[in-house]
Formats: structure tokens, C-alpha cells, sequence
């Protein structure tokens, strides 16, 4: 990755500093509800299926049912939880969700470019002055 | 956050653990969209009802809290479940699912919530202009805003609760006025019907895909009815995050919120999207389902039912219909013989439930033929069903017998 992305902490636990995952990215929006399976720890949908548990969470914003928090807590219930989610925007329903889910969530502070976040592969957050950053692992 | 003395009694257990705990939630989600305090609410609305969508984790965090003696401070409803908890014979569900289905149920009554069973909770108790909510399900939360001029965010489910339990929400999002105004103006292209529930469905999707979570203005030559302005609601809070659409002659102060926000951005819906979405007679081929009724049917929609049914002579063959609504629009439509006029003609009227969060529907059907845009959405999704998106003028042709 060529630049490093700042990132502010908005809800659930802060996440470690250090904290390195596989990157799970997706340039459209997720409705919990219907997309992501929380026993198997899926998103899914057309020609996409990806395993979230352990992996940090990249994709623009939420959207769809209000009963996407309870999806995102059923993620924590049954230990398929991304180390972390990062998004462009929160609202309400995802926030709700981490905060009893507790996934540590965070937004991006500028326009994230996610072809080049899905060639990265693995990336590692760190703290850094007054929020968080994240860059590619590279080796 | 400033709390009043009486939130910091809340926060402090001294009425209990789970009023502490669902204050402190309410706290943390606040302080994360930047609220400087909490206000109270007049109506909470709870979405994750259905035992098929939040699953045993769901019921589990819910059941807690009845045991723990949660009690709600508010008039507080509750959204569809997986079952018509009134007809157990209405759908064939297997006996394992109804009794955790029960589960979850009795544990929302023991909290004193209303039995409602509905995403309609504005055809219960009517939502005034400028009264603060804290609603789940996304349709109706979008519904409250733009026709009633209520203010309510898309609050998950849990957080709808947790705000139950206290009778608060935190002041942010739509519950201030600079969040209402409109950031992009919709221009429809001429010959789009906004007036028939499927094509408004479908306008409300596409605006959900190009939109994510701005608040559009949309204007009209006519307002749209009641129901067209549900299904367009509806869709957009599916396929996007819209939690409030502002539409001309409709919102109330929609003139003043226009204004106010200034000159827009412009994003085009061509009729030629709303074809791809709603394609006309030829995907009417093999639909053995057609369904009606998400959100909730209204008294207009069932009485409208009941007359194309009447015209025509009754239902064709191979084509099954069901019908979702609330108990409380089911009891008024039973009174007027509605219902039963429905029934006679080979219509399955189901309450407390829908095709979408109960498990009856999954794998029984080839095509799902729906005028609702949300339904849409969910049915592959959620069902694994094919469906398609019918406009209301054609419901007579799919629904009618062949002479």
C-alpha cells in the first residue's frame, strides 16, 4: 500500500496497537441483514464470499435492515468477529452493533482507495498522534 | 455527554442493571455521532423480533433482560415475528422454531411491550411532526420522517430497545434539523409512475443504490398516495441507508427544509432503470407466489385486493397469495368482511408475520411475484427465492383466473 490511511476511533474497544489481519475489502455498501452469515462468519453475496472472523473489515458504510446490529452481535456470539471494521461512514445501526458486539469500529478520515486497500492483503493499525492509522504489511 | 439527575440515577443502577446498562449503550452509541446529551422519546419501535433473523443470540440478549426484570418506561411496539401468532396453523412452520419463536415473544410482552407484531407501528399510534422516536425497522423510521415529519434515526434493533427500557435517545442525526436537509435532488425522468406502489418500490431502490444515505428531494407532479410513499421508503432504506426522503407537497416543512438547504447536487433515475427493475408481463411467466403486504398491508391495500379479486373472479390457477399485515389492520378488515371475502377467493391473509422473516417461505417456491421493492431486496437475499417486482397495474393480470 502506498500511502498510510488515518483512521479515528468512533466506537466499541479500542482496538490494540499493532493489531495486523488479513484485509477483507469491499468497495459497496453491507446490509448485515441478508449479506453476512454470523454462525459461518460469511459475507455473502453474488460472486462474493469472504470469511470475516479475525480480519479486519474495510467496505464504505452500512445499509438496509435495523436488525443488522443483532447480525453483528451474533458475529461476536459466535467468535466470527473482525478484529476490527473501518468504513468511510458509521450510522447509527453499525455503531449500535459494535458497541454490543464490542468490535472496536473506525472511519476512515479520507476518501479510501479500495482497489488499491484489496491488493494489500494484510495490513496492521497502529496509534498514532490524537488517532489510528493503518498501512499495508509488505514482505 | 451532560445527562440530567435523573439519567445519572439511570447510569448509576439505582434502577436497576438493565436500565444502567441500556443507558450506558445509548451513552456510547451518542457520544459516537457526537451528541452533547440525551432526550426523551415518546415511542420506541423494535426491530428483531423474528426468531429467523436474530437467531439464538438474539433471543438470548433479549430473554436476559425479561429475566433481569427490564420493564419499558415508554409505549413501546414490536416488529414482525417468524410466525401469525394468532393462526399457528396459517403457515407451516416446524415445531422446534415456533417455540423459540415463543421464546422471544414472551419475553418482549414481559417487558410490556405492545403485542403489535408489525413494521407499520404509525398505523398504531400516529407519529406527530417534530416528536422524537427511537425506531427500529428501517421502513418505517423512514416513513416517520418523510410523511410524518417525526424524527427518528435508523436505530438498530437493540438500541430501539435500549431506549424502551429508559424512555431516552441521544440528541444526533435526525433528530436535528440540519441533518433533514435535503443534499441531492432526484429528477425523474417523464413516465415514471411514482403514483403505482411496484414502480415507486422500484424508484426507491434505485435511489437506495445511488444515494447510500443522503436525504433526496424528490419532487412530483401529483404527491404520491399513502402506500406509493410507503413502498418508496421502504426500498430505500433496503437497498441504502435513507433513513428520511423529502418529497414535495408531502413532508411536512418540506418547503422550508428546501429552502434551507440551498442549491443540490442532481442524480438522474431514467425510466429505463425502472424497466430493468420492473419489466412488464413476461416475468409474470412461472411465478407460483404472488405476495403483498411488505410493509404490512393497509385497510386500503386489502380492500383494493379484494375488489381486482371480485372484478375478476377469482385467483388463476397454480398461483398462490399471500397476504402479510399487522392484527390490528387483520381485525379491522375481519369486521368490514374483508377478510373473509379474501379467503373465499383463495387469498392466504397472514398476521403477525411476512414472507420475508418467517421460515415458511424458503424453498417452496419458484418466483416470487411482490409490488414491494424492499421485498425485493430480502427475498433472494434472505429466502433464497427469485422474485420479481411487479407494478400494481399489472396485479390484475397475474392475479385474475383465465376466461
Amino acid at each position: 500500500m502506498a500511502r498510510e490511511y488515518r483512521l479515528r476511533h468512533v466506537a466499541g474497544p479500542t482496538p490494540p496497537t499493532g493489531t495486523e489481519a488479513e484485509l477483507v475489502v469491499t468497495p459497496r455498501p453491507v446490509s448485515f441483514l441478508g449479506e453476512v452469515e454470523p454462525r459461518e462468519g460469511l459475507l455473502k453475496r453474488p460472486g462474493e464470499t469472504r470469511r470475516l472472523g479475525g480480519r479486519i473489515m474495510v467496505f464504505p458504510q452500512s445499509r438496509g435492515s435495523t436488525v443488522g446490529s443483532y447480525v453483528i452481535y451474533a458475529l461476536s456470539f459466535y467468535k466470527n468477529a473482525p478484529l476490527a471494521m473501518v468504513v468511510e461512514k458509521a450510522e447509527p445501526l453499525l455503531i449500535t452493533g459494535c458497541v454490543i458486539g464490542g468490535i472496536p469500529l473506525l472511519v476512515f478520515e479520507e476518501k479510501p482507495d479500495y482497489e488499491e486497500l484489496d491488493r494489500c492483503g494484510k495490513a496492521v493499525i497502529t496509534r498514532n498522534s490524537g488517532g489510528y492509522k493503518m498501512a499495508c504489511v509488505t514482505g | 455527554m451532560h445527562l440530567t439527575r435523573e439519567e445519572e440515577r439511570m447510569l448509576s443502577g439505582e434502577m436497576g442493571e438493565p436500565v444502567a446498562r441500556a443507558l450506558d449503550v445509548i451513552v456510547r452509541v451518542g457520544e459516537a455521532l457526537g451528541a452533547e446529551r440525551l432526550i426523551p422519546i415518546s415511542h420506541a419501535h423494535v426491530s428483531g423480533a423474528s426468531y429467523l433473523t436474530i437467531g439464538e443470540p438474539g433471543l438470548l440478549f433479549v430473554k436476559n433482560l425479561a429475566d433481569q426484570g427490564a420493564r419499558v418506561r415508554v409505549f413501546s411496539t414490536l416488529n414482525p415475528v417468524g410466525v401469525d401468532l394468532a393462526n399457528p396453523g396459517a403457515l407451516e412452520v416446524d415445531r422446534g422454531f415456533w417455540e423459540k419463536q415463543k421464546m422471544v415473544v414472551d419475553s418482549f410482552l414481559r417487558m410490556g411491550f405492545q403485542e403489535s407484531m408489525t413494521c407499520t407501528p404509525y398505523l398504531i399510534r400516529k407519529p406527530r411532526p417534530g416528536e422524537h422516536l427511537s425506531w427500529g425497522e428501517s421502513s418505517a423510521v423512514a416513513l416517520a420522517n418523510t410523511y410524518y415529519g417525526a424524527h427518528s434515526n435508523r436505530e438498530g434493533g437493540p438500541l430501539a430497545l435500549m431506549s424502551a427500557l429508559t424512555g431516552r435517545t441521544y440528541e444526533a442525526g435526525m433528530h436535528l434539523e440540519e441533518n433533514r436537509l435535503p443534499r441531492a435532488q432526484v429528477m425523474l425522468e417523464k413516465g415514471i409512475d411514482m403514483g403505482d406502489e411496484g414502480i415507486a418500490g422500484a424508484v426507491g431502490y434505485l435511489v437506495g443504490e445511488k444515494l447510500g444515505s443522503t436525504v433526496p428531494f424528490i419532487r412530483t407532479k401529483q404527491p404520491p398516495p399513502f402506500d406509493a410513499i410507503r413502498a418508496y421508503t421502504a426500498a430505500a432504506g433496503a437497498s441504502g441507508g435513507i433513513a428520511m426522503s423529502v418529497i414535495e407537497g408531502v413532508t411536512p416543512g418540506w418547503g422550508r427544509l428546501v429552502e434551507k438547504a440551498g442549491p443540490m447536487e442532481k442524480v438522474w433515475v431514467e425510466e429505463r432503470e425502472v424497466r430493468d427493475l420492473v419489466p412488464g408481463e413476461e416475468v409474470l411467466e412461472g411465478v407460483d407466489l404472488a405476495f403483498l403486504g411488505c410493509p404490512h398491508a393497509s385497510l386500503e391495500e386489502l380492500e383494493d385486493l379484494a375488489r381486482v379479486l371480485d372484478e375478476c373472479g377469482g385467483l388463476r390457477e397454480g398461483l398462490s397469495f399471500w397476504v402479510s399485515t399487522s392484527r390490528h389492520v387483520y381485525g379491522i378488515a375481519r369486521e368490514m368482511g374483508i377478510v373473509a371475502k379474501l379467503e373465499e377467493r383463495g387469498v392466504r391473509v397472514i398476521r403477525d408475520t411476512c414472507p420475508i422473516v418467517s421460515p415458511a417461505t424458503r424453498g417452496r417456491f419458484r418466483r416470487i411475484a411482490t409490488v414491494s421493492g424492499k421485498s425485493f431486496f430480502y427475498l433472494p437475499r434472505l429466502q433464497e427465492a427469485p422474485s420479481v417486482i411487479v407494478p400494481y397495474s399489472l396485479l390484475k393480470k397475474l392475479v385474475c383466473a383465465k376466461r
